[in-house]
């Protein structure tokens, strides 16, 4: 997994794969809403941490994925498992 | 007096493509869209041809992000649905549904949805991930795209439907059935619209199997023939499938002309039975299957001496031409020796849970044209089948204003409808 890397910082990259999968090209904010702002319902919400976690190398707990409300919230648990994956390897 | 049941719409996706006018040109010139299935691995089953779309773009009509979540027999459903509500007049330009601006949504409008077998290719698909890649690889919308009532569910939030859905599995009569209730929805004021027709996408190993395991499918079609599909030919060895859906816009007669709508035809009487015989062959004798022609007709106010044209199920089943052959002597009497019976869909396969719905889609364009299509690949009637059949070519006829319309399933699940021109 890369923090930050050619492909920019763990946000820029999740920011990315979201407009991928969704089609929105409008710029993202921590508080964009996944339901109301993005209409990602809850499986949606499943499949892109699915992918972000394949494109970022790592794995993401669904049950925690299912409870992320903002982009903001998402992000946060990416980098975390991240985190906590470093601090297990180191 | 019971209310008069409308079509005001009609959205078609067949073999040979989207729309109703290209089906009805190549029923017209007699073009079989019965081909070698190519999409997938065909050793495992012998029925190897059928009517199968391998043109099919829906990107011209749905979103990348829509189209990866659902399988191909809910694609189909949802274009040929929108393709009827824009026929309807009621599919607005800013792609909404008209009730979208009324006070009270889509509760009024309901659903019902004829299919049988479900979405095989994104289930099998995702299986082959389950069992190769593991479960973290399966694709999280398996919940909601392969089960048959997926369709009635897409529709719903696509459309913002909100009143009565339902989705009927009744093999090859699943259509018919989905239709007649919603004809009885109107009836008894549970809707005021409804949205009602079938889909299919047989073309997936598993699917196919499934169907060649029930013993009906041809066994001429292990070449790929393009004329295997028999009905009532005395070279008739089974049934060949198709893929697609035709949905159409049911009201009462009343509102459809208060909001001045067109109207394709009435459904005016119709009828189901079952023969509680066996699990996959229908009775011989016909017997339940001819009294849901007749309680079909009675229902409409009719006799058989007012029919123009009988759309038989046809299934190209031995026992079951025969069996359809001696229903509709019992249904109509002598009359069955002068009314014309067509199975057109003989040009293209049959689409099992949409069958009916092609068949009535078909019916409402020879109503148009004042021309009963033909029966392709219906050459020498076999032995037993001895109606007025229309083989090879179209028939121009002086008047084509009532039609009986049949399906049949496994084991005899047995529907008719009468079909009425509206002026």
């Amino acid at each position: 997994m890369t923090n930050s890397s050619e492909q920019g910082t763990v946000a820029e990259q999740i920011q990315h794969i979201i407009c991928q999968q969704t089609g929105y090209e409008e710029a993202l904010t921590p508080e964009t809403d996944l339901l109301n702002d993005l209409a990602i319902d809850s499986l949606e919400l499943v499949e892109l941490g699915l992918v972000i976690a394949k494109a970022l190398g790592t794995k993401l707990p669904r049950g925690e994925v299912r409870q992320c409300i903002t982009v903001g919230e998402l992000t946060e648990l990416v980098e975390r498992v991240f985190a906590e994956a470093q601090e297990q390897s180191a | 007096m019971s209310a008069k049941i409308v079509i005001t719409g009609m959205g078609v996706i067949s073999p040979y493509g989207i729309g109703s006018t290209l089906l009805w040109e190549k029923l017209m010139a007699g073009e079989s869209g019965l081909k070698p299935l190519t999409t997938f691995e065909t050793s495992h089953i012998r029925c190897r041809a059928g009517g199968q779309f391998t043109d099919f773009h829906p990107e011209a009509y749905l979103s990348p992000r829509l189209i990866r979540k659902i399988d191909r027999f809910s694609l189909f459903a949802l274009i040929a649905a929108q393709l009827a509500l824009q026929n309807a007049q009621l599919f607005l330009d800013e792609k909404k549904p008209a009730w979208s601006q009324s006070g009270q949504g889509g509760e009024r409008v309901g659903i019902t949805v004829g299919n049988n077998l479900g979405g095989w290719e994104f289930a099998e698909r995702e299986l082959r991930h389950l069992w190769a890649l593991g479960p973290g690889e399966v694709n999280p919308y398996m919940a909601t795209a392969w089960f048959p009532a997926a369709v009635q569910g897409n529709l719903s939030i696509y459309f913002g439907i909100k009143g009565i859905g339902r989705t009927f599995l009744s093999d090859r009569a699943g259509g018919a059935i989905a239709m007649m209730h919603a004809a009885d929805c109107l009836q008894r004021g549970k809707a005021d619209i409804m949205l009602a027709g079938g889909t299919e996408a047989p073309f997936s190993p598993y699917a196919a199997l499934c169907y060649e395991t029930s013993g009906l499918m041809s066994r001429q079609a292990e070449s790929g023939s393009s004329v295997a599909y028999r009905p009532f030919d005395r070279g008739h060895d089974g049934l060949v499938a198709a893929e697609g859906a035709a949905f159409f816009v049911l009201e009462r007669e009343e509102s459809a002309r208060a909001r001045g709508a067109s109207i394709l035809a009435e459904i005016a009487g119709w009828a189901s039975t079952n023969d509680g015989y066996d699990f996959v062959n229908p009775a011989a004798d016909g017997k339940r299957y001819a009294a849901a022609m007749t309680r079909a007709m009675q229902r409409a106010g009719i006799d058989a001496e007012q029919l123009d044209c009988v759309f038989a199920a046809g299934s190209a089943v031995p026992d079951e031409d025969v069996s359809e052959t001696r229903a509709m002597h019992l249904a109509l009497g002598e009359t069955a020796d002068r009314v014309p019976v067509t199975v057109p869909k003989s040009a293209f396969g049959n689409l099992f849970g949409a069958a009916f719905p092609l068949d009535l889609a078909i019916a409402l364009l020879a109503f148009q044209h004042q021309v009963i299509p033909a029966t392709l690949h219906l050459d020498h009637p076999a032995p037993g089948c001895d109606l007025d059949y229309v083989p090879r070519t179209p028939r121009s006829v002086d008047r084509l204003e009532c039609c009986l319309l049949n399906a049949r399933g496994s084991g005899g699940a047995n529907a008719s409808v009468v079909l009425r021109k509206r002026v």
